[in-house]
């Protein structure tokens, strides 16, 4: 036993040291946190052409291609400030001691160069706002610019989002138009996921789904986020106390993601089986009696699931033992069964052996 | 967890020629690691135990590996470990599994992609399918197939659901967020059809402020219909949501057809009902539903309130508070609850929660039941979070019972090599 503790308590160790070795993964701000500030309007309004200082859109193909303009062609025009840094740098300084940066991940599959002939070099086309150094707007163009081109809309409505995006389920965004996440999305998302599964796909890794589904059950999610107490998680709290009256409610519900299999493993350990000794018998009073209003084969009917939670071990652990051809039990089928299961089943189907000889 | 390993070694070798072809480029992998010890009293046959596991889960994806002929290269892998400190459970001192581990990537430029290993298969028929095997989907002008094959995951306790299994689901996408779908889903169990069903599915976004779902699956093996599902969900305006649904089910169609019981009960379930999530600003949150439940011993309800507000200049606090009722004729419960959230520095969350049921019937000779927690959740570094929690409660099981979790949570991403 105390073996057993200390090999655990290593492996928590162990686990948390790798955790640790990655600690130093802190990066600093880009280039020391300097931005340059460009008023675009201004050299607007000044009739500079787009091109005149970001000619390099002809040739980039991807966006993390360098196309602002190099100092040298700034100074071009503003000679006059070439000593005056925070004319556009907001922290030279800082730059200067930060050196060159790491290139930030790209999010988007994005060609200039296959682009400017087509808007005809209009830039405008698609960046519909310029940075200004005043505001703090994001002026990137938004996806409605892209699909206003008829084939991206296509690409949109086919679901190949990867033809633009990097990787969604890397970069993931906020959905709000296109799939809306609002209202109690939690409860909702079944009905989505089953009918429109790769657009769920897009966005989200299956490692995603497994945190709440996977049939494994390593830890429930409730007590994976105990923090998240706004969230609509199904077992949260006292599930133990209300989970007969859940399944009763909604079997199938349970039968989605639990077999009946799952249902006795906890049932056995309670000891809750037929030849189980808990005193706390779950069957109501007059549960065998024939007449009774509560005989268990109008529960079973109507509840099939509930008997199986418990008594689905064998054909010994069940119904077979009065309900076989000649027991006292009776015919237990549902009516229009032999219709459905003509009698050359039995000896095809071995579950059929349990009552009926071949 | 065995005869998983060797089935996920043999499609991981099956796998490697088609996809290492050529040498990666570049590679991004991104992991997650948590290691949570927890404790609790857990009643178990008339006594109280005390367990205390501790569980150690890992999520890796390795993604942007670059292949000649094969895009979006990705391999996805998510499993725990886990062992007992205190009292066993189920005689078991050690456990541990692989929720997915599947290798995909997408060939003839994307209109064909192909996963390999432990995965989710859902859509239509399939349901929600746990499998070890392989999932193929032809995509082009709309139109696509799915079609896919394995071996039922065996989940923990060790219960077979399946020999195995396999389907299809053919679909055509009209829009990015609406698709009809015609599925195909078998399940072999022990020699004999577990499950045969034909489901048709769809999704459609019929207009900006309504979108429409449904799904209808028949058993082919007692030819009834196991599931209808129709779903219709309107934003009149951003503030609000309605959505009115309606669901018929054979639960007995749920049990596996190989199990004796299948043969006991072909009873009905009708539901119907709706949601109305109102946000009437954007700090409030009000969600009203209610359902009418229908079976042979005749109807329930199903409702629910929840109310939510966050306050403070950056949302800072969270009030919520949650009434529900489930009346079924035969049993049935009420629930009140309260809880907050506040975030008392930009990375230091403590949550409470006081949650109390009452019965319609006593369970085990009692009533009610009550749970209060509270948890501190600390985002001590970019990457990292510490999570401390503790809980008591009164059920019909155990007085005073406890339960605590501390978690330490990692989630890092690391660059082998940078694109070019």
């Amino acid at each position: 036993m105390a073996r057993r503790n200390v090999l655990l308590i290593v492996l928590f160790a162990v686990g948390s040291a790798s955790c640790a070795s990655w600690w130093w993964g802190m990066s600093p701000l880009p280039h020391g946190g300097d931005r340059i500030r460009v008023p675009h309007a201004r050299h607007q309004t000044a009739k500079v052409e787009c091109i005149a200082c970001h000619e390099a859109v002809f040739d980039s193909k991807a966006l993390g291609d360098r196309v602002i303009p190099e100092e040298k062609l700034c100074m071009q025009c503003h000679k006059q400030k070439k000593d005056d840094c925070g004319m556009c740098h907001t922290a030279a300084k800082a730059r200067a001691r930060a050196g060159q940066a790491a290139v930030a991940p790209q999010t988007l599959h994005m060609s200039h160069a296959a682009h400017i002939e087509r808007v005809k070099e209009d830039c405008t086309v698609c960046h519909k706002a310029l940075p200004n150094p005043m505001r703090s707007d994001d002026t990137r163009p938004k996806m409605a610019a892209c699909l206003s081109c008829h084939n991206h809309q296509q690409d949109f409505d086919d679901g190949k989002c990867s033809l633009c995006h990097v990787d969604l389920a890397r970069f993931g965004l906020k959905p709000v138009s296109a799939f809306s996440h609002a209202g109690n999305f939690v409860r909702e998302h079944m009905r989505a996921a089953r009918a429109t599964p790769q657009t769920c796909a897009t966005c989200h890794d299956q490692t995603f789904c497994s945190d709440c589904h996977a049939g494994t059950v390593g830890l429930r999610v409730e007590t994976k986020l105990p923090e998240r107490v706004d969230r609509d998680f199904i077992h949260r709290n006292d599930f133990m106390s209300r989970h007969t009256i859940e399944a009763k409610a909604d079997p199938a519900s349970c039968a989605r993601c639990h077999g009946t299999s799952f249902c006795q493993t906890c049932h056995t350990a309670q000891n809750l089986t037929p030849k189980g000794s808990n005193p706390r018998n779950p069957h109501p009073s007059g549960f065998s009696l024939r007449g009774s209003p509560l005989v268990h084969g109008t529960e079973a009917r109507r509840d099939i699931s509930s008997c199986a939670a418990c008594h689905d071990q064998g054909a010994a652990s069940n119904c077979v033992s009065c309900h076989k051809v000649g027991g006292i039990g009776g015919n237990p089928h549902p009516s229009g069964y032999d219709a459905r299961h003509p009698r050359s089943e039995i000896g095809q189907n071995g579950m059929c052996a349990a009552c009926h000889a071949q | 967890m065995r005869r998983s390993a060797v089935r996920l070694l043999a499609l991981s070798l099956v796998a490697a020629p088609i996809f290492v072809g050529t040498p990666a480029r570049a590679a991004v992998v991104e992991g997650s690691i948590s290691t949570i010890l927890s404790g609790r009293a857990d009643p178990r046959d008339g006594n109280v135990y005390t367990v205390l596991p501790l569980y150690s889960g890992l999520r890796l994806t390795l993604r942007d590996v670059q292949l000649a002929h094969v895009d979006d290269v990705r391999l996805e892998m998510s499993g725990w470990l886990g062992g007992f400190l205190g009292e066993p459970i189920g005689g078991q001192r050690f456990a541990g599994d692989l929720d997915v581990a599947y290798l995909e990537g997408k060939l003839a430029r994307r209109h064909i992609t192909l996963r390999l290993g432990r995965q989710l298969v859902t859509g239509g028929a399939a349901r929600f399918s746990h499998v070890d095997g392989a999932a193929v989907t032809f995509e082009g002008k709309g139109a696509g197939l799915t079609v896919y094959g394995g071996v039922p995951v065996i989940p923990r306790f060790d219960v077979k659901v399946g020999d195995a299994t396999g389907g299809g689901r053919l679909f055509y996408r009209f829009a990015y967020q609406s698709q009809l779908g015609l599925s195909f889903a078998h399940v072999q169990d022990r020699g004999r059809t577990g499950r045969q069903d034909i489901g048709l599915d769809f999704r459609s976004q019929l207009h900006r402020m309504v979108a429409l779902s449904g799904l209808g699956v028949l058993s082919l093996v007692e030819r009834s219909m196991s599931e209808i599902d129709v779903a219709a969900t309107l934003q009149p305006h951003r503030i609000v949501d309605v959505r009115v649904d309606y669901r018929h089910q054979r639960p007995d169609l749920f049990i596996p057809r190989a199990s004796i019981f299948a043969a006991f009960s072909d009873s009905t379930r009708e539901e119907v009902g709706g949601l109305v999530d109102l946000r009437p600003v954007g700090r409030l949150s009000l969600v009203a539903d209610y359902h009418a439940i229908f079976d042979e011993t005749g109807t329930g309800h199903r409702a629910g309130l929840k109310g939510q507000v966050r306050l403070g200049p950056m949302h800072e606090l969270t009030l919520g508070t949650q009434l529900r009722l489930l009346h079924l004729p035969t049993k049935g419960y009420y629930e009140a609850r309260v809880f907050g959230m506040l975030r008392i520095l930009p990375t230091l969350l403590v949550s409470l929660d006081a949650d109390a049921y009452l019965f319609e019937q006593p369970i085990n000779g009692r009533s009610y039941s009550f749970t209060g927690a509270a948890s501190l959740a600390w985002d001590f570094h970019p990457s990292w979070r510490a999570v401390a929690s503790g809980a008591t409660s009164t059920t019909p099981f155990i007085d005073g019972g406890y339960d605590f979790m501390i978690k330490l949570a990692y989630n890092p991403t690391y660059r082998f090599h940078e694109r070019h």
